[in-house]
């Protein structure tokens, strides 16, 4: 045992392990509190053994310092636990109380994450093994319908369980809505970019859903200023698939949308949302359309 | 709490939802205490409450809540602020702690310091009496235990302005017994607006009902004046009363009924329960506002 340099107390004389401590003794080790040494002191190797003396020097602890280490028990009991994405979050230097509701989003449940990895993962392993056939523009229509599907789901009063106390809430709802689009954008984009490694293409074609997937989300997000936002989200997935059928080209195995013409599109597109979804923000300040009303019935019916 | 309760002034506030309308022109001042909201159900409870709680704007009238404006960013803000809020049905993430829920909310709040918060859920928590089960998962709670956790929610930053939709419903006579001693503590130097389905819990708890039917403001005064509402129009009887609007038979073996009592009837002393009925009969009798 190492005692404090600060210690108002004399290191007690060191005990023989097989007598109980004195009142001074057990004083001073109380008071003297720093790590256990190793190997153990006589004292300690006493107390160690010795369930009266643990008792007895309980009761030299003051309470202030025993309020203290409880507290700090507390503090660790209490901590509110962190998933992987929260933590991650911290760890990149997001504040815990901005990373915490980011976070809260079905999108970045391990479920879901598992879910949209497999379908990725087909989509790519299909179109390797078709490969000229139309496989890659299946490749190209779901990378970015996964990360819109995720960003439908991260807010608004259908899979939002806690949307109605939020919106009631000081907090920025906006602000909110970015950091799970960013969440939830970051995360799917990761699992796209690493399924797009199994595709038979190489070199910036590989990632030519990158700026689709972008328009479309902002586009949702844009779209939900005006409706409920999983609704925005079939309307833009509908969109999205409509346009890859009308741009696929067969006989390359190619879309209009990986062209240059076509990127700048999406660019375009996503541009545009972007400066819509920042003109309509106070949208997102009231509820979206929660359950429609019942219609007048009375529970009371007389006789 | 940032100042004593939170007057409320809602003037002829209207809503419509697709062009049904669900509140037409709704109009009342709330101040400190605890001020129940009844009515039957889809006479615009719920919908007035999210209207006060800044959750919905409503299509016209004006709203004054604690001196602001919902209708500005500002005054939403603000009112946001020094509200408390228990929805009518309170979502929770299930895989939470009580705990962890409560922290949550507390960022909502715009609590950010992380030791302020945990003494604040601890506050809170300790308040409905969950504090030995704060790191019981939600989905293991019971449905009791689950609006404690939502009462919980709704007072952290010890709000002025409460407004709970229905929070002793599914709650067993012990537990609502509970909450009807945490509601009448909030509501020392508090405003509460707390809407019910529940008589008994208005005439335990309010100094001031109003009730809501059909969108509008029927009756606005005190539980004893509801109750007056059926003066002279409650009668016990043996037999079930043709003349009778509603009647029951009582544990007693006799029948309650409300409406017009024919000659020498045993006419009773009515109950809040009572006026509210007859009330609502006479609404929609008349179709008109009383």
């Amino acid at each position: 045992m190492q005692p404090h340099a600060s210690s108002p107390l004399p290191r007690p004389p060191a005990a023989d392990p097989s007598q109980h401590l004195t009142n001074l003794q057990l004083g001073a080790f109380a008071a003297e509190g720093g790590p256990v040494s190793e190997p153990p002191t006589a004292q300690e190797a006493h107390l160690r053994s010795c369930t009266e003396c643990r008792s007895a020097l309980a009761e030299h602890v003051g309470p202030s310092r025993l309020a203290a280490n409880w507290s700090k028990i507390e503090n660790v009991l209490d901590e509110p636990s962190r998933g992987l994405f929260e933590r991650s979050a911290v760890r990149l230097g997001v504040p815990e109380h901005i990373a915490r509701p980011a976070v809260a989003s079905p999108a970045l449940r391990r479920s879901w994450l598992a879910g949209a990895t497999l379908i990725l993962l087909l989509a790519a392993i299909a179109a390797r093994l078709t490969h000229g056939s139309g496989g890659s523009s299946l490749f190209l229509a779901a990378a970015p319908l996964v990360s819109l599907a995720g960003v439908a789901v991260s807010y608004g009063p259908a899979f939002d369980p806690t949307y109605e106390l939020t919106i009631t809430a000081p907090v920025n709802g906006f602000r909110l809505l970015l950091f799970r689009t960013l969440a939830v954008l970051v995360t799917s984009t990761a699992i796209a970019g690493l399924s797009s490694l199994v595709l038979p293409e190489q070199g910036p074609a590989m990632f030519g859903w990158l700026l689709p997937s972008l328009a479309l989300d902002l586009a949702a997000l844009g779209l939900s200023t005006r409706v409920e936002p999983v609704r925005a989200g079939w309307i833009t997935g509908a969109g999205w698939i409509v346009c890859v059928l009308l741009t696929a080209r067969p006989a390359t195995d190619s879309s209009l949308v990986l062209s240059p013409a076509g990127q700048s599109a999406a660019a375009a597109v996503a541009g545009c949302a972007a400066v819509l979804l920042v003109l309509r923000r106070p949208a997102f300040e009231h509820a979206h359309d929660f359950r429609e009303p019942r219609p007048h019935r009375r529970t009371i019916r007389f006789p | 709490m940032s100042d004593l309760g939170t007057p409320v002034r809602a003037q002829d506030v209207t809503l419509a939802y697709r062009g049904r309308p669900a509140l037409a022109g709704v109009s009342f001042e709330l101040g400190p205490g605890v001020t129940g909201l009844l009515g039957p159900n889809g006479a615009g409870k719920t919908t007035l409450l999210r209207v006060l709680a800044t959750a919905i704007a409503p299509s016209s009238g004006s709203l004054s809540i604690g001196g602001e404006d919902p209708a500005s960013a500002h005054g939403r803000l603000s009112i946001r602020r020094r509200l408390g809020y228990l929805p009518q049905d309170p979502g929770f993430h299930l895989n939470f702690s009580a705990f962890d829920f409560i922290d949550y909310i507390a960022i909502l709040k715009e609590i950010t310091d992380r030791s302020r918060r945990r003494a604040e859920a601890l506050r809170v928590l300790e308040a409905v009496g969950l504090a030995d089960h704060r790191s019981k998962r939600i989905k293991t709670l019971s449905g009791g235990m689950r609006q404690r956790v939502a009462l919980a929610a709704a007072i952290v930053g010890d709000p002025a302005l409460l407004i709970l939709d229905e929070p002793t419903v599914g709650l067993d006579p012990e537990q609502r017994l509970r909450f009807r001693e945490l509601i009448a503590n909030l509501g020392e130097g508090r405003t509460v607006l707390l809407s019910t389905h529940q008589t008994e819990d208005v005439s335990a708890l309010c100094r001031r009902v109003i009730v809501l039917d059909r969108g509008r403001v029927k009756f606005d005064g005190e539980p004893a004046a509801l109750a007056t509402v059926a003066q002279g129009r409650v009668w016990s009887s043996a037999e079930r009363d043709s003349h009778a609007l509603a009647g029951w038979r009582t544990g007693l073996g006799t029948f309650r009924n409300i409406g017009t009592p024919p000659h020498a009837a045993d006419v009773l002393e009515p109950t809040l329960e009572d006026g509210y009925l007859m009330l609502l009969d006479a609404t929609a009798a008349h179709g008109t506002t009383a």
